[in-house]
């Protein structure tokens, strides 16, 4: 029987960690450090009955497995994420069709001309990426009228595209309160100003972590969070917009 | 309001549900183990990598087909952080329901290409 090489192993070990970022975050932290510890004992398995080479064919074995394994998770990621907000659900739906197909489409052209087994990899790696980042942002924000980005970690990135929505009222949550010190049990809400382009504002109503209203805002009032109903979207919490008008209603503006 | 839950309901099982839920028949394991048994029953033909098997072991949980009963109780240190799955009284009922589906399957295809169960033509 051979020995085991800790280097070789400890090697395909890592590589598989890192394959393991192709999950999302949720799945990971479940299962990440069974899946490792099980393709650590695979890898032993393999390095004695078959050598480097086995553990070779185990990598890309389990690499093949990822594509096929990693893509339904994140599908099911992005849509909890983006349910329960009908505009958000619209939009994400857009990017995922729209993406995947144009990558569909970059896949042939480029793949028709060159080793089409080592661009179908890369592309899916590509599609896989995309999901994920889409999936772990923060959610989606309308950082000037007319535009849509995706909010991740802080930034926004915005988005080729337009919207055009009926709606005026943009909820802005302001968690620390500036004139009590400490935590708020009021949200400040701000009138979004008439888009230049002729829009009239935007469906989604968004809670905000602290930060500076973008400028042209006007103050609309401030609402008793009490009287709010809440939907939670992993890390973005949603008002309902029934609740909201209620509240606004009742408080005469 | 949501549509009664039967064994029927989740045919036909996609494989490699098929194939952990037959590995749990003999009793509670973890995924470790579960994977080297499909292996040795396919004799090396069909195997479950980590990720096939633990979205699958996620589903069947989320259906209540297979139940987690805590870590691996045999050893320590890394044992320690394997979970152990058992098949559920569903779930037995749901592997039950499918092998029936595949037996009838079997014999209406035996039938109609004359194979005896044998293996031979008649």
């Amino acid at each position: 029987m051979r020995q085991a090489s800790p280097a070789a192993l400890r090697l395909s070990v890592w590589a598989y960690a890192h394959l393991l970022r192709a999950y999302p975050a949720s799945f990971r932290a479940e299962f990440g450090g069974e899946m490792a510890l099980l393709f650590s004992d695979c890898c032993g398995d393999e390095w004695r009955s078959a050598g480097p080479a086995g553990v070779c064919r185990l990598l890309a074995r389990a690499a093949l497995d990822t594509l096929v394994s990693a893509p339904p998770l994140w599908a099911e990621r992005l849509e909890e994420t983006m349910k329960g907000h009908s505009a958000d659900r619209r939009w994400g739906f857009w990017l995922a069709d729209h993406g995947l197909a144009m990558g569909g489409l970059a896949l042939l052209a480029v793949g028709a001309a060159t080793s089409w087994w080592a661009m179908s990899l890369g592309w899916a790696a590509l599609a896989i990426a995309f999901f994920a980042w889409v999936a772990e942002a923060d959610g989606f924000a309308v950082p000037r009228p007319g535009r849509v980005a995706i909010r991740r970690g802080g930034f926004d990135i915005p988005l080729a595209f337009k919207v055009r929505r009926g709606e005026r009222v943009l909820l802005f949550v302001c968690e620390e309160d500036p004139e009590r010190g400490g935590w708020s049990d009021v949200y400040t809400v701000l009138d979004q100003p008439k888009g230049t382009d002729g829009s009239d504002g935007f469906e989604p109503l968004y809670c905000l972590p602290p930060a500076t209203p973008p400028s042209g805002w006007s103050l609309r009032g401030r609402v008793p969070v009490d009287d709010l109903r809440f939907e939670h979207h992993e890390r973005v919490v949603y008002v309902t917009r029934g609740s909201l008008e209620r509240s606004l209603s009742a408080a005469g503006m | 309001m949501d549509s009664p839950r039967t064994p029927g309901s989740f045919l036909p099982l996609p494989d490699a549900e098929l194939e952990i839920l037959i590995a749990l028949a003999d009793g509670e394991s973890h995924g470790y183990a579960i994977m080297r048994a499909v292996a040795e029953r396919t004799e090396g033909r069909r195997w479950l990598g980590p990720g096939t098997l633990y979205t699958a072991l996620k589903r069947l949980r989320a259906a209540r087909l297979i139940e987690e009963v805590g870590a691996s109780r045999d050893a320590g240190g890394e044992e320690a952080r394997r979970r152990l799955y058992r098949l559920s009284h569903f779930g037995s009922r749901v592997l039950e329901a499918e092998l029936d589906r595949l037996s009838t399957l079997v014999r209406h295809g035996r039938k109609r290409l004359h194979i005896l169960p044998s293996g031979g033509r008649s």
